[in-house]
């Protein structure tokens, strides 16, 4: 059945993934049939007739070409392949970060799959997301609510799937990514040195949940700002400010500008305006109040009459 | 770009979506992935052009739905179908 000799397979993002390269954040699996296969090869330098060219990308309508100069080529075609070129010397967590993140967002969308930049947390049999700019806040608001023992989808990309019409979230990769100072201000023992990633300066914390591989409707989007004010702030975004929010956090969407692609992720985008509210949470610019911003959540979101799954601080991560 | 007036017809570009979002109008190039918001008049006037309009049959449409002089609804859609042409939004014949 295995294509590649040495494969791994995994169970993320609604995706079966058959993989050469190691992906120790993603569920393992029993060898099957794959939706995805991840390689190692010699990938080209350029596209021919790229559609679209960026500073470390080029893409067509099916294939997106990334290219950065100290960790790796990577080309991802149809939604179906993933072929890897580290660079020489790089390291095989940094390349990893590469591909479940610029890699996979290219993938998602080929698949007509929105990726936001967001994490995900469940809420029984139902979900949230946060969506944020790199630097906000989003994944340290995220170990606050695995610690209150609410499982974690993901921590970076957030795959939404339209099932009969319905915004459903794929469970992904079950790692937060911290900086340190976060993770002493949470009384954290720290990882292993393995666990550190040069390239983006954070922790790799292994988040043990016990998630279940199915899909579950998204219900809500809190969107993390700074405020220019003291107070703690949650209201909700209407009208074009609300799609503004969203359409700038969808991940990777320069690789389908100019495409019918970026069509499809308007129309989904709309979808899930229309669906569900989207919350703007204010944080003041210093001190970050973490732990406030996550009490303002749980607080609009426990009216639906949610708890949570696990024990709060029952070794939520490991 | 030539001037647009009365007889300008005017067709939307293929490459533009648009949607409401609550009671608001966003249209967007794919070409660019540039958006715009649309007032209540602006996306009456999108609207009718699903298909090819002379500026003066949307300014007869408009006059008949909106309390709007005719003059105003003149200088108005012109002023508008002017700037989605200057953004390539609409094509001009």
């Amino acid at each position: 059945m295995s294509s590649l000799s040495g494969a791994t397979y995994y169970r993320a993002y609604g995706l079966t993934i058959e993989s050469e390269l190691r992906f120790p954040e993603l569920a393992a699996i029993p060898e099957t049939t794959p939706d995805v296969t991840v390689r190692y090869g010699t990938v080209p330098e350029r596209l021919d007739k790229p559609t679209i060219t960026g500073l470390k990308f080029q893409a067509t309508v099916d294939q997106v070409l990334i290219r950065t100069y100290r960790i790796a080529k990577i080309l991802v075609s149809r939604g179906e392949t993933a072929l890897i070129q580290p660079r020489s010397g790089s390291r095989e967590g940094d390349v990893r970060s590469l591909m479940l993140g610029w890699g996979l967002g290219a993938l998602l969308h080929q698949r007509n799959i929105l990726p936001l930049h967001a994490s995900a947390i469940s809420l029984g049999d139902d979900c949230i997301a946060f969506c944020a700019p790199s630097g906000t806040g989003k994944s340290s608001i995220a170990q606050i609510f695995v610690q209150r023992g609410y499982p974690l989808l993901d921590d970076n990309v957030v795959a939404v799937d339209f099932v009969d019409g319905e915004p459903r979230v794929h469970p992904g990769s079950q790692v937060i990514k911290l900086p340190g100072e976060v993770l002493e201000k949470a009384g954290h023992s720290f990882p292993p040195p393995g666990s550190y990633l040069p390239a983006l300066g954070k922790y790799a914390m292994n988040a043990r949940q016990g998630l279940s591989n199915h899909s579950q409707p998204l219900k809500r989007i809190y969107v993390l700002t700074r405020g220019e004010t003291k107070a703690d702030i949650l209201m909700p975004m209407t009208g074009a400010r609300k799609f503004d929010c969203l359409m700038k956090n969808v991940f990777c969407l320069r690789f389908v500008r100019g495409t019918e692609r970026l069509s499809r992720q308007f129309r989904m985008v709309e979808s899930i305006t229309a669906r569900m509210p989207v919350m703007e949470v204010s944080l003041p610019d210093w001190p970050t109040p973490y732990d406030r911003a996550a009490d303002l959540i749980e607080r609009d979101f426990s009216q639906h009459g949610r708890q949570p799954e696990n024990q709060p601080g029952d070794k939520a991560f490991q | 770009m030539s001037e647009v007036n009365l007889q300008s017809r005017v067709s939307k570009r293929e490459e533009i979506v648009s949607g409401q979002i609550d009671d608001e109008f966003i249209m967007m190039s794919i070409e660019t992935g540039k958006y715009h918001l649309l007032n209540v008049t602006g996306s009456r006037i999108w609207a009718l052009l699903d298909q090819p309009r002379t500026v003066s049959e949307l300014c007869a449409a408009l006059t008949g739905e909106f309390k709007i002089a005719p003059a105003a609804c003149q200088k108005e859609v012109i002023d508008f179908i002017t700037q989605l042409a200057a953004r390539d939004i609409v094509v001009i014949d």
